[in-house]
């Protein structure tokens, strides 16, 4: 049940995945996007981490979708007209991408350690937003205000990179 | 079920499809292997499409498949308490938000760029190419 879940979201995370790479309309590899999120919220779910996959659904697949949608019908982007094929790209990102899969495999499939199965949760049915949150404010309190100061700079930034020049 | 994981008889490889006794939950290498496909598929997005946006959309699968790793070490490595490491899942938490910070900035500089040339197709945008 827990494989058969796992093959299913997967499935669905890499296939959609593979769709914002490949559908020429911009609007359908958002799309494609926001299922490649929500996949990986389902995925952070079968791994005991219900706080990351609400976060996930929450950010990725509300806020930052409606965002690049936003801009999409903003710019009034067409579907891109095929150009020709450039080699030095394919042939590069072919070269990257195998040899980095490569090494990958050669990792993964002979590594011993990595095909433990999950370990057992002293306690299933741990609070896990309170135990992610202990963490964030009893030892990275620091980095939880930095990123807050981060936050503010970007609102900033943004601001001040899209508003029209006065003169 | 991990016991029996370990007693393969040495001098015997791990293969990924041992069918003898195939686990039927999934293991670290499967999560592992999910994680590294996706950053893949971004890293060929971000080298093959020419539309920003489009390529902006494979940074973000990038980190997405980075947070999916972090995620799986920490359920498959659990504390001395017999929890998962709720650390990675912080660090996800902050990846999570200098990512949304990332598509906020980066969005407006693409929105100041279209102003500018009209265009989003990176080859249009040449003038820095040697």
């Amino acid at each position: 049940m827990s494989l058969a879940l796992f093959w299913i979201f997967s499935a669905l995370t890499l296939s959609f995945g593979v769709g914002v790479i490949f559908f020429r309309n911009p609007v359908s590899s958002a799309m494609s996007l926001v299922m490649t999120f929500i996949g990986l919220a389902a995925l952070f779910v079968t791994l005991d981490a219900f706080f990351i996959g609400v976060v996930q659904v929450l950010v990725y697949a509300g806020a930052v979708m409606v965002l690049f949608l936003f801009i999409i019908m903003l710019l009034d982007l067409r579907a891109d007209q095929r150009r020709g094929v450039k080699l030095a790209a394919w042939t590069g990102g072919g070269i990257v991408v195998g040899g980095f899969l490569a090494v990958l495999a050669k990792v993964v499939f002979t590594l011993p350690t990595l095909q433990q199965t999950k370990p057992v949760l002293a306690n299933p049915a741990v609070n896990d937003v309170a135990q992610v949150g202990f963490s964030l404010f009893r030892y990275f309190n620091l980095p939880f205000q930095v990123i807050g100061v981060l936050l503010l700079v970007a609102t900033v930034g943004v601001v001040v990179l899209s508003r029209r020049e006065l003169k | 079920m991990s016991d029996t994981q370990d007693a393969c008889p040495p001098g015997i490889p791990h293969f990924p499809f041992r069918i003898s006794h195939f686990p039927n939950v999934p293991t670290l290498a499967n999560y592992l292997v999910v994680s590294g496909l996706l950053f893949s598929i971004g890293l060929a997005g971000g080298l093959l499409r020419r539309n920003i946006l489009i390529i902006f959309m494979g940074l973000e699968l990038m980190l997405n498949a980075a947070t999916l790793s972090l995620v799986a070490f920490s359920r498959f490595h659990l504390g001395q308490d017999g929890f998962p490491r709720y650390d990675a899942q912080v660090l996800v938490f902050f990846i999570i938000t200098v990512a949304a910070a990332e598509v906020a900035v980066g969005l407006a500089i693409i929105v100041a760029l279209y102003r500018a040339r009209q265009t989003t197709h990176v080859e249009d945008l040449d003038t820095l190419k040697f």
